[in-house]
């Protein structure tokens, strides 16, 4: 028995290492601009990549910022309404629909992103962060639903009864009875949607090309892209490490400070369990 | 506009680019899947034990799943280059250093390690929501009958997350198929298009070359793929639904 708690804590050690390992060249990098940590002097260190990389990219963090904001803001009341609906309501075509959904999240979105690009660009959503938050908000609809179906189907329905009895409309008793109850289905909801329109780049690669407009990935593949092709490219990588470590950061704290609700999101809406 | 007929299609199946990219896709493909279930079950497995510190091990294991791809493929990049981190340590040790972002075979290596290290987290969720279901006292009843730690394992433990193993399967198979963000970023699919996947080849074909037609049938292409294995995972009646009345 002990010697299999061993290996389990071997095996689970392993993989931390694993898992932080690379970050480590990254936080080396940002603040030194080199790669290998032997031979590095005191002087090396300095905040200058920093320093620049937010003169350059402080507006692109604020343009991924109202993406992300934006598209959590469509995303939830749509989510939670649906997911109450499929929770609550009978109604024609409901399994159907459900399927549906579920399909759609297993289709990843690449296969149409050529119809995507074209819908937005006959709309004329071209250099605009609309379309962004839009397709954020869209791409974690179904997983979002499912998360909301699931979360309202374990609630009691008591409550909600006893408050129509008492003359609340179902629009009522939804708001002032359910939704204060969600707060960890709204927390999860959030951080899922906020997370991937903050990450993508895509889509967001192929629709902004006005540099004032670009969200924060781009931006920072715009400076990769200067790194790889200058002649010194060593001398950038310090600049792409500051800046991969600020985009880190924000996620990095979500991710600590909501570690409960995402695991216990994770863990339950992965599947129907 | 003109009416081209099936010529995309025609053109598609003699494009030695695309021929390429599907080999290329069954090596990401298998390499990501095999990785990504296979470490994820064993993780689930491991976290299910409830050693000491399983929170601090979740929250660290599932830091990368949250990252972006660009910041991704940064880091590795960083590990990677020719003058990277794993480089100047093979220098440190005397060994000499590997080409690793421009040998076809090791470019593939590298953004399949990195599709591993970024999505294996969330398989092992999955797994774990699995092992959740199972109730303890069939363990411990098994235990008083004298059943062995295996034994458990192989009559307690894969039936009932048989199922699950299956979906994690199956939506790694799908979602590594059409997913080129690492890819983009690390190696832009080269060197020579040794890492170009069906998926970004599409991406390029209609952003690059403005081929919209040409890329379009591609999209088909991998849609249909898609559908194949979005039928399977619904004859094996493995999407929620169960709990729609």
């Amino acid at each position: 028995m002990n010697r299999i708690s061993i290996i389990t804590h071997i095996i689970l050690l392993a993989w931390t290492v694993f898992t932080i390992f690379p970050i480590f060249p990254l936080i080396l990098a940002a603040f030194t601009g080199k790669l290998f940590f032997l031979n590095l002097t005191l002087s090396d260190f300095s905040l200058d990549f920093f320093e620049k990389v937010i003169a350059v990219m402080g507006n692109a963090y604020f343009n991924s910022l109202i993406t992300a904001v934006g598209a959590v803001a469509i995303n939830i009341p749509s989510c939670a309404l649906a997911g109450f609906a499929f929770a609550r309501f009978k109604f024609r075509g409901k399994m159907q629909l459900y399927s549906t959904l579920m399909i759609i999240q297993s289709v990843p979105i690449v296969s149409g992103i050529i119809g995507i690009l074209f819908l937005f660009k006959s709309y004329g959503l071209v250099n605009n962060l609309a379309p962004l938050a839009i397709m954020g908000a869209v791409s974690t609809i179904p997983i979002n639903t499912w998360f909301a179906h699931d979360y309202f189907r374990r609630l009691p329905k008591d409550l909600e009864e006893s408050a129509e009895v008492d003359g609340a409309s179902k629009a009522q008793a939804f708001s002032k009875i359910t939704l204060p109850l969600a707060t960890p289905l709204l927390v999860t909801m959030g951080l899922m949607t906020f997370i991937s329109t903050w990450n993508e780049f895509i889509l967001a690669n192929i629709l902004i090309t006005r540099k004032s407009l670009f969200t924060y990935p781009i931006a920072l593949l715009a400076f990769g892209t200067e790194a790889t092709t200058s002649p010194v490219g060593t001398y950038h990588w310090g600049y792409l490490a500051a800046g991969s470590l600020l985009g880190l950061l924000p996620i990095l704290a979500a991710s600590i400070f909501l570690r409960k609700f995402l695991i216990e999101g994770l863990t339950r809406g992965a599947l129907k369990a | 506009m003109k009416f081209v007929g099936l010529n995309n299609y025609i053109q598609l199946l003699s494009d030695s680019t695309f021929i390429y990219s599907l080999k290329n896709s069954i090596y990401f493909v298998g390499g990501s899947v095999a990785g990504q279930c296979g470490f994820g079950f064993l993780l689930a497995l491991l976290l299910k034990r409830k050693v000491r510190g399983t929170n601090f091990y979740r929250t660290i294991f599932m830091i990368p799943w949250l990252l972006s791809d660009v910041i991704i493929g940064v880091m590795f990049i960083l590990l990677f280059t020719s003058y990277g981190t794993i480089n100047s340590i093979l220098l440190q040790f005397g060994f000499t250093p590997i080409n690793w972002l421009t040998t076809a075979e090791l470019a593939m290596l590298v953004v399949t390690l990195a599709n591993i290290w970024k999505s294996t987290s969330f398989y092992m969720f999955l797994n774990s929501a699995g092992l959740a279901t199972i109730q303890e006292e069939l363990y411990e009843s098994a235990q008083v009958d004298g059943a062995s730690l295996f034994q458990r394992f192989r009559f307690i433990t894969v039936p009932i997350v048989k199922p699950f193993v299956a979906l994690s399967i199956l939506y790694s198979t799908i979602t590594t198929y059409n997913y080129f963000g690492t890819i983009y970023v690390i190696t832009y699919g080269g060197p020579l298009n040794a890492t170009t996947v069906p998926a970004f080849y599409m991406y390029r074909v209609a952003l690059e070359w403005g081929e919209i037609g040409y890329a379009s049938a591609i999209g088909m292409f991998i849609l249909v793929i898609n559908l194949i294995f979005l039928s399977i995972l619904m004859k094996l009646k493995l999407l929620g639904g169960g709990s729609i009345e």
